[in-house]
């Protein structure tokens, strides 16, 4: 075939594809005629054309996420991919259970976003949106990161169809609309009540069931995909905007502060949209009735404050139209910007004019204002700060406009004290000592602020003026305080005392102390049994005659008791042998609010005094700690905290870098290999509270060993055949080495010792299982026999978390949680000798013995990368890791093969302040 | 390493007319595509497949960004990036079916790897040498079809790379899928015979 020749078919060819196969036959022969080739050639090339079908087409690229297809994330299968969005692809998933069968829509972000970010705030988020529980919105269940990272988000699924077209399919008349619509409104206002914005309404988040219900989809998600502040990061990622553009209102689209009036702007479009089949276009006017143009006009203004205000505002308005009444959305006229115009000029001339009455006038109306926002005012949850790192320990000042806290600063290097006006950004820096200042209390008149202060050397009470200037110490305290977390300040409301925690020495146990303000003398209030952790976290009763306080037992087995300042009582409160972080009492002195573990995850409780079950602090969500109140009790301060620990893989052979093996948006730590290399056992808090899980060696298939609901569990250690598993629990607030089987089953109890008995290990014969107790008061190794027998004390001068080498003839082991240096001793009962000097307090859990030598790590310095060490006869430095590490674990593993160890790092931590704005007692 | 901007005023002035332009960038833009490809192929999973129009997009990505491009650039660079495309693809194809007659064993394959937008039983050795005898006779129609199936340009890209009208390239774009499948149904038959 010639070129030209080919033209001519071309033509042919073209006009024939255009017409109607009937008609093709009498042009084909009027054009060919005299050239029955030209005519075939033509003739088989349609037919060629007809059968190829999209041959060649190009086709829009599919997602690359197939490969989640039928694998587990979470509990949930992936059953089929149902569609993609903006954001990623989404899913069908199922949640299979012994019990019942549930369906989900599973979104799994696409790469590209700010990941690292949004994974960081995910669980903030989760909490909140886990509060969304109405019949027209669509539930967040569950989330997560994907084996490759990626974060997702479990849905209800719902059955239904995009509200649009649903009303058209239905061919709806007005009324039906308009009413689907009020039930949107309805919804939304219901978020907008906790605070949520939904920012990406839109029809296709809209689905109506077959039953006609509308549910809302992806309410606050957007928020995570596109939070307010976005970091300032490199930037490789670009953030893509959560929102669509036809929806999104002008403010959304400059990228400026999103409010719920945002979503009133989407809600304007989609009403427009529903009734008249287009959205709103400023060139054009809308058709519709005068009232119905005028209210979604009213919704779609582009300042934000002249749409309605909520979307009850909006409901009512429509409400109002369909009962025939008047509406109050008005045209927006030259009226009104001539009236707007006017206003202005009016108090200026008024100011000019009246001079000093204008304060008082609008001191009144600020006063009538007032009122009436706390008559008809919501509790509603407000940040106070949103600095990265850690803000905790909140204390309002007397006159309930401050707030002073404590914050690490964006590197976590320094913990200083700080105070913020509540209504405002004004952050006042009070300490920059380079030892850690936490715990602020004011002096009843609020002139005064009083901290504690952690130095390397001492840790002491500080005092100084609230509004900055001179430093003085108040009082030494005892240094070391490992086992004490959360507020350890208050101060009286007489001004005569400040409460804390301390004790005269080691060996004891802490109690609350008052400490005069003026003299710095010392009064023990308490004086708790021996060999326990202690008495901690004092808080002064607004009267001034009581102290409630933690009792702790020992980490995880801890309650509230309060003590009578005059001398004598003291009272058990609460007898649930949890984790309690923080506490305070609550407006009027008759109950107090505390932070923990009682049920799943720590969030605060409030208990009567008087006794009686705690109740949970509505609206606040998880992981709330440090509750604090103003004086007038309607404000509540508390801390946001989120931490994000996983488990690393290092390859020692250097032929990967280091991986995320163990992930989830929760805690996850304790890794250990099992003996055949091909399972992990770690713990994990991803089930609510602090469990066994076991994983294979790639992280995969995750499921849950131990069911104990509620009390700390952990530190797995396989038994040497890999049949057993033991480990540390506190189901009945006595913390005892527990085994039992690697595939399930009951556990069985080894140690039955009232204190803690902890960090288990086997002998390489299988035979023994080491611990570390604290029943003579102070940390040694025991043994106890696997079966069953008396246990044997192995260490005299102080041991914790002991391994035996794999050839059984020394015992290796860390002095105490707090202190530095790893030893050794010949088994079975030679000297000790100090083996590792180096080995960081605190890291007793982050090394482990092999054929080869004992690797453990390092961390020079917060913001210093984690050093990796080998010891055997020389000592080598293997690599580098980012951290931070988790040093209140055992966190380190050796696979069985050398190849690999395991550590735990903190990916993502911080707290913030937020506040709780008109509280109610119940 | 040459920088984003670099490559984006090369796609402007060749897209001006500048030969010695197209001369600079395409080393840039094919030794990116083969990268691409190779990394794909290499960590490939069952189940997984790379669709080479995806590829065309993120070595543009790469190369180019999304900022401040014009649009004209963005088509003139697909333009470039089809004929790369093809070439890398049918070289791993031909490798492939080398590997087939030799010993037998089990290559990590293109077609195993690669989605092409064809399907699975699109011959691209087959397509190849169909689009090469369309060149003879039709140099336009092979490259318009080269842009939309390797570089997965739409008809309004594809006319404005080859500056013809979107009627003409609609007519040509009918016109090449009837003769190409005509072609490739021959070319098939051949094979099994």
């Amino acid at each position: 075939m010639n070129p030209d020749r080919w033209q001519r078919i071309k033509e042919v060819l073209d006009v024939c594809l255009r017409l109607a196969p009937s008609e093709r036959d009498e042009y084909l022969a009027r054009r060919c005629e005299g050239d029955t080739d030209l005519r075939d050639e033509v003739v088989s090339l349609i037919d060629a054309y007809q059968s190829a079908g999209d041959l060649l087409e190009p086709q829009p690229p599919s997602p690359p996420s197939d490969t989640l297809l039928g694998t587990l994330l979470g509990p949930y299968k992936i059953a089929e991919h149902i569609g993609d969005g903006g954001m990623g692809a989404v899913y069908r998933g199922l949640r299979a259970d012994e019990v019942f069968e549930k369906e989900v829509a599973v979104k799994v972000v696409r790469r590209g976003l700010d990941l690292d970010y949004m994974v960081r705030h995910f669980r903030l988020e989760r909490q909140i949106m886990a509060s969304l529980d109405h019949p027209n919105i669509a539930r967040l269940l569950d989330g997560g990161t994907t084996p490759d990272g990626l974060p997702y988000f479990v849905m209800e699924f719902i059955h239904g169809q995009a509200i649009d077209a649903y009303c058209d399919q239905h061919k709806l008349d007005l009324r039906v609309r308009l009413a689907l619509f009020c039930s949107v409104c309805r919804a939304v206002e219901f978020a907008h009540r906790l605070g949520i914005v939904h920012r990406d309404i839109k029809p296709g988040n809209i689905l109506v069931t077959s039953d006609g219900v509308p549910k809302l989809l992806d309410f606050g998600i957007a928020k995570i995909l596109r939070p307010d502040h976005v970091p300032a990061r490199d930037s490789v990622t670009t953030v893509t905007p959560a929102m669509t553009p036809e929806y999104a209102s002008p403010e959304q689209v400059r990228g400026e502060r999103v409010t719920e009036t945002t979503d009133i702007y989407s809600l304007g479009v989609l009403l427009c949209e529903l009734l008249t089949g287009r959205r709103p276009d400023a060139n054009e006017r809308i058709k519709l009735p005068k009232d119905l143009a005028n209210i979604v006009l009213m919704a779609v203004r582009p300042e934000p404050e002249r749409r309605y205000q909520s979307a009850a505002l909006f409901e009512d308005d429509i409400r109002r139209h369909l009962e025939g009444l008047p509406v109050a959305a008005r045209r927006d006229s030259i009226l009104y910007r001539a009236s707007k115009f006017l206003r202005r000029q009016k108090t200026i001339a008024l100011s000019a004019a009246a001079g000093l009455a204008i304060p008082a006038l609008i001191l009144l109306g600020l006063q009538i204002r007032d009122r009436w926002m706390e008559s008809s005012a919501q509790p509603q949850i407000i940040p106070l700060t949103t600095m990265q790192g850690k803000e905790f320990h909140p204390a309002f000042s007397p006159d309930g406009l401050r707030i002073a806290y404590a914050a690490s600063g964006e590197t976590g290097e320094n913990t200083d004290i700080y105070v913020q006006a509540i209504n405002g950004s004004q952050v006042m820096r009070l300490t920059t000592n380079p030892a850690e200042d936490v715990s602020p209390a004011w002096s009843p008149d609020g002139s005064r602020i009083a901290w504690l202060r952690m130095g390397k050397q001492e840790t002491a009470i500080f005092v100084s003026p609230s509004m900055g200037g001179v430093h003085g110490k108040v009082a030494d305290l005892f240094p070391a305080r490992i086992d004490v977390v959360g507020r350890q300040l208050d101060w009286s409301p007489d001004g005569n005392w400040l409460a804390t925690s301390d004790k005269p020495s080691d060996g004891q146990p802490f109690r609350i102390v008052l400490i005069g303000a003026r003299d710095g003398s010392k009064h023990e209030l308490t004086l708790p049994p021996e060999k326990i952790i202690g008495d901690v976290s004092p808080a002064f009763s607004p009267d001034g005659k009581d102290v409630a306080f933690i009792r702790a037992v020992s980490s995880g087995v801890n309650d509230v008791y309060v003590a009578s300042v005059a001398g004598g009582t003291v009272r058990r409160v609460t007898f649930d042998n949890r984790y309690l972080l923080s506490l305070t009492w609550g407006p009027g002195g008759r109950s107090i609010l505390f932070s923990s573990q009682r049920r799943g995850n720590y969030a605060l409780w409030t208990t009567s005094i008087s006794g009686g079950t705690p109740v949970r602090v509505p609206m606040v969500s998880e992981n709330a700690t440090d509750p604090a109140f103003s004086r007038d009790g309607r404000k509540m301060a508390y801390a946001q905290f989120f931490e994000d620990t996983n488990i690393w893989r290092f390859d020692l052979e250097g032929r990967e870098q280091p991986r995320k093996i163990v992930a989830s948006t929760q805690y996850d730590s304790s890794p250990q290999y099992s003996p055949d290399g091909k399972r992990i056992a770690f713990r994990s808090s991803r089930s609510g509270s602090s469990e066994i899980w076991i994983c294979d060696y790639e992280g995969r298939s995750p499921t849950q060993l131990t069911h104990f609901g509620g009390t700390l569990t952990g530190t797995p250690r396989w038994s040497p055949d890999g049949t057993q598993i033991a480990f540390d629990s506190r189901p009945d607030g006595q913390p005892d080495i527990f085994i039992m089987s690697a595939n399930g089953g009951e556990p069985r109890r080894v140690t039955t010792d009232p204190l803690e008995d902890v960090v288990p290990s086997w002998s390489r014969d299988g035979n023994w299982i080491y611990f570390a107790s604290h029943r003579t008061g102070a940390w040694q190794v025991w043994r106890a026999p696997a079966a069953s027998g008396p246990e044997q004390q192995v260490t005299r001068l102080g041991g914790f978390a002991a391994f035996e080498s794999p050839d059984a003839t020394f015992l290796y082991y860390a002095k105490a949680r707090n202190e530095a240096g790893l030893w050794r001793k010949r088994l079975p009962d030679g000297p000790e000798e100090e083996f590792i000097p180096e080995l960081k307090a605190g890291f007793w859990g982050y090394w482990a013995v092999g054929a080869k030598g004992i690797y453990f790590m390092d961390w020079p310095a917060p913001g210093k990368p984690v050093e990796l060490w080998l010891q055997s006869a020389s000592r080598v430095r293997i690599g580098t890791v980012d951290g931070p590490p988790e040093p209140a674990d055992s966190a380190f593993a050796l696979s069985p093969d050398g190849r690999h160890v395991l550590y735990t790092q903190v990916d993502h931590s911080g707290s913030d302040i937020l506040i709780l704005d008109h509280y109610r007692a119940r | 390493m040459t920088s984003q901007h670099e490559i984006t005023s090369l796609l402007a002035e060749w897209s001006n007319g500048d030969r010695h332009a197209l001369e600079k960038l395409t080393p840039f833009v094919y030794d990116e595509l083969r990268r691409l490809a190779r990394h794909y192929l290499r960590r490939e999973r069952p189940g997984h497949t790379l669709q080479s129009t995806a590829l065309v997009h993120e070595a543009y990505l790469k190369l180019v960004g999304q900022r401040n491009v014009r649009w004209q650039n963005r088509a003139h660079f697909f333009g470039i990036a089809a004929q790369m495309i093809r070439r890398i693809l049918v070289d791993y194809a031909r490798a492939r079916s080398a590997g087939k007659r030799g010993a037998g064993q089990q290559r990590l394959s293109l077609d195993d790897a690669v989605a092409l937008p064809g399907g699975p039983n699109l011959d691209l050795l087959d397509l190849d040498n169909a689009l090469e005898e369309l060149a003879r006779i039709d140099a336009r129609q092979s490259r318009l079809v080269e842009l939309r199936f390797f570089a997965g340009l739409t008809l309004e890209e594809t006319a404005d790379v080859l500056q013809m009208s979107l009627a003409t390239a609609k007519r040509d774009w009918v016109c090449a899928k009837a003769w190409l499948g005509r072609e490739l149904q021959r070319r098939s038959s051949a094979n099994e015979s």
